[in-house]
């Protein structure tokens, strides 16, 4: 097709996916796909997050298929990167881990009754530069700064 | 409404989620490229367009990019998120994505009314939503534990350690 796209390297991406507070989550809930914020941490090559949700939780379980993307915009000069982690959903089960992360604050966007830990095993990570992705609202960066 | 021990979650009407959706302008949009594929969730930017009584999220793609190739069922979101102060909101659009013709006399004035010093190789494509929904998060404070909700609630929120 005759574009140029810069691709991320690997330490490139597992650094976006470090500084990233907030990524959003790719998943089929009954065969459709939904897409939600999760506030993770990276574990090795691997991603964690908190789901408190009966639903998300069995729909992952049905489907274990899904992805993890984060971005971050240059408000500068309006370009960008996005990394997208495809890769299988599994319950944590182990209570050491668990022990790990339960003092983290971690951000739920569900509630209910019981808490589950998801860790995303990666079977793929590609990141680019995206351009032209303006934001009219410069505070919604999603990267910690330093 | 429900409740944890830091945070709760209020659902947001539709008219809320509309508002939203058109004060933003970067959205991420979830596609499944196959059967069997894992899905696909790419950064895009959209303009919420309520036209002749229609709603449609048009969203800014590539041709022939996994966007443009996707197959109709599609999800959509955009989000603020504030962890430090335990608190934002998201909104989900979930609809059926279609093609737009470029071609047309009016797609221009509908689609792209400020355009974006973008290279003529841009496509649009119109997610046509049959549901909207949204979350806003709330940090819980002890002294909203006792307050008197003005919204409807199924129930108060229970009384949190504080943060």
């Amino acid at each position: 097709m005759g574009m140029w796209v810069e691709h991320l390297n690997d330490r490139q991406c597992w650094e976006l996916l470090e500084r990233a507070e907030v990524g959003r989550l790719g998943v089929l809930v009954d065969s459709a796909p939904e897409i939600f914020p999760v506030n993770h941490v990276v574990d090795g090559r691997t991603i964690v997050f908190r789901t408190d949700g009966g639903t998300k939780s069995r729909g992952l379980d049905r489907s274990p298929s899904v992805c993890f993307e984060v971005d971050a915009v240059n408000t500068r000069d309006h370009t960008g990167c996005s990394v997208l982690v495809k890769g299988r959903a599994e319950r944590v089960r182990d209570d050491e881990e668990l022990g790990r992360w339960s003092a983290l604050p971690l951000v739920c966007w569900e509630m209910g009754p019981k808490t589950h830990w998801i860790r995303i095993v990666p079977t793929e990570v590609t990141g680019r530069r995206i351009d032209r992705i303006v934001r009219e609202d410069e505070t919604l960066l999603s990267v910690r700064e330093g | 409404m429900s409740t944890s021990g830091q945070t709760w979650l209020e659902d947001l009407s539709l008219e809320e989620c509309l508002r939203l959706l058109g004060e933003q302008s970067v959205g991420r949009i979830v596609v499944v490229p196959d059967v069997d594929e894992s899905p696909v969730v790419v950064p895009v930017n959209y303009r919420l367009i309520e036209t002749s009584g229609l709603r449609w999220v048009a969203v800014r793609t590539r041709p022939g990019n996994v966007i443009d190739r996707a197959p109709m069922n599609v999800a959509f979101e955009i989000d603020c998120v504030n962890l430090l102060e335990h608190e934002g909101w998201s909104v989900l659009v979930r609809g059926m994505l279609h093609h737009v013709d470029p071609d047309a006399a009016d797609f221009r004035e509908r689609f792209d009314p400020e355009p974006w010093l973008v290279a003529e190789r841009d496509s649009w494509r119109v997610i046509e939503p049959f549901a909207i929904t949204g979350r806003r998060l709330h940090a819980a404070a002890s002294e909203w534990a006792f307050s008197i909700s003005t919204r409807t609630a199924k129930s108060a929120p229970l009384t949190g350690s504080g943060r």
